[in-house]
């Protein structure tokens, strides 16, 4: 939620300031903007803040790369949130042993902001099994 | 430290028991380290060294900044795990027979007997050399085809991958792959000889076949 996108903003370099708020029950975060409604979504707002700091790479940097990239974001918001049942924890963790397998990144070569949330939201998974 | 002798089988399987849960062969950023070691493996490690393999492929993409990563190359013997000894520098590489002194003594003149050895040997060179094309160039290689979704019927694929013949194309073993979301892609081995079967042409065939076939990548490459 806000606190992950907080940490983001200090890993991409950027001013705090940064608004944030929460919608729903499932607490979607939402950043406030000086005009309309806020922007929705953690992979959105994620996104935006990447090329807010000019570091756009973090997105991928070719075609293939790019789509990988969205494929994990999109695979955070859907698959990995705090109540995972310990079933679907063990399928999540699998899925990326195998896509990890012939891979330093998740992406491939690079570094990217998939790698930045997915590390953020399997964190607490992480430390209960370390 | 070292890995052994890297030009052979053992010492490629200690760089891959080294690499489980390594990235890197020093710290956790490409440096000169993985150049060095990098540079002394002759070829792609096979597919069942995935972790050599891995990081191979890795340290390839830094093809072109090698001389800009950080650190110095250091001599093999001051990589991997401590407890053994680097011995890669040991094989030399041209253990020839061939090396002949074919020219002889000309102090003296030849005696018939050294005459006959000499022309013995060079004949021997000779056909040892004529020999050497009828040796022919191959290569191992694994193909991931992937399918356009999990519905995709992955037996009539394999099928199609299969019908694909060619002169100098031999199928091996196959295994289903998932990959996520219910999707599988089927992984097949084939042995190719090099002048006649070429990665472009084998994904050419395969991805002619539109209605199963989505992509096709070649997931290991090994001269044999």
């Amino acid at each position: 939620g806000p606190a992950e996108l907080e940490l983001l903003e200090r890993l991409l370099g950027l001013p705090a300031g940064n608004k944030y708020g929460v919608l729903g029950e499932r607490k979607v975060p939402v950043l406030q903007t000086n005009n309309g409604p806020g922007l929705t979504g953690l992979m959105t707002i994620a996104a935006h803040l990447v090329r807010q700091a000019k570091k756009e790479q973090l997105l991928g940097s070719t075609t293939e790369e790019r789509a990988v990239v969205q494929q994990w974001l999109e695979y955070r918001v859907t698959r990995v949130n705090g109540g995972s049942s310990k079933e679907d924890t063990r399928i999540i963790l699998k899925d990326l042993n195998m896509h990890l397998e012939d891979k330093v990144y998740l992406a491939g070569n690079i570094f990217t902001l998939a790698d930045i949330l997915m590390y953020y939201g399997l964190h607490h998974i992480m430390v209960s099994i370390t | 430290m070292g890995f052994g002798d890297l030009r052979s089988p053992a010492g490629l399987r200690v760089l891959n028991d080294f690499l489980a849960d390594r990235s890197y062969i020093e710290g956790y950023v490409p440096s000169q380290a993985d150049i060095a070691v990098f540079e002394a493996i002759a070829a792609p490690p096979p597919a069942d060294l995935f972790h050599a393999l891995r990081w191979y492929n890795h340290i390839k993409s830094y093809e072109k900044q090698k001389a800009s990563l950080p650190g110095v190359k250091k001599a093999l013997g001051k990589y991997g795990p401590a407890d053994v000894e680097d011995t890669t520098g040991a094989a030399t590489d041209s253990k020839d027979d061939d090396d002949i002194d074919l020219f002889g003594s000309d102090d003296e003149e030849e005696s018939e007997e050294a005459k006959k050895l000499r022309e013995e040997r060079l004949a021997q060179y000779e056909s040892k050399k004529s020999k050497k094309p009828a040796v022919v160039a191959k290569s191992s290689i694994l193909l991931d085809v992937k399918p356009w979704d999990d519905e995709t019927d992955m037996a009539k694929l394999e099928e199609c991958v299969r019908s694909i013949q060619a002169d100098g194309l031999v199928w091996g073993s196959s295994k289903l792959v998932p990959v996520g979301y219910g999707i599988k892609k089927l992984q097949i081995q084939c042995v190719v000889e090099d002048d006649k079967v070429g990665t472009d042409m084998l994904e050419e065939r395969i991805t002619a076949f539109e209605d199963y076939v989505q992509s096709m990548d070649v997931a290991a490459f090994n001269k044999i």
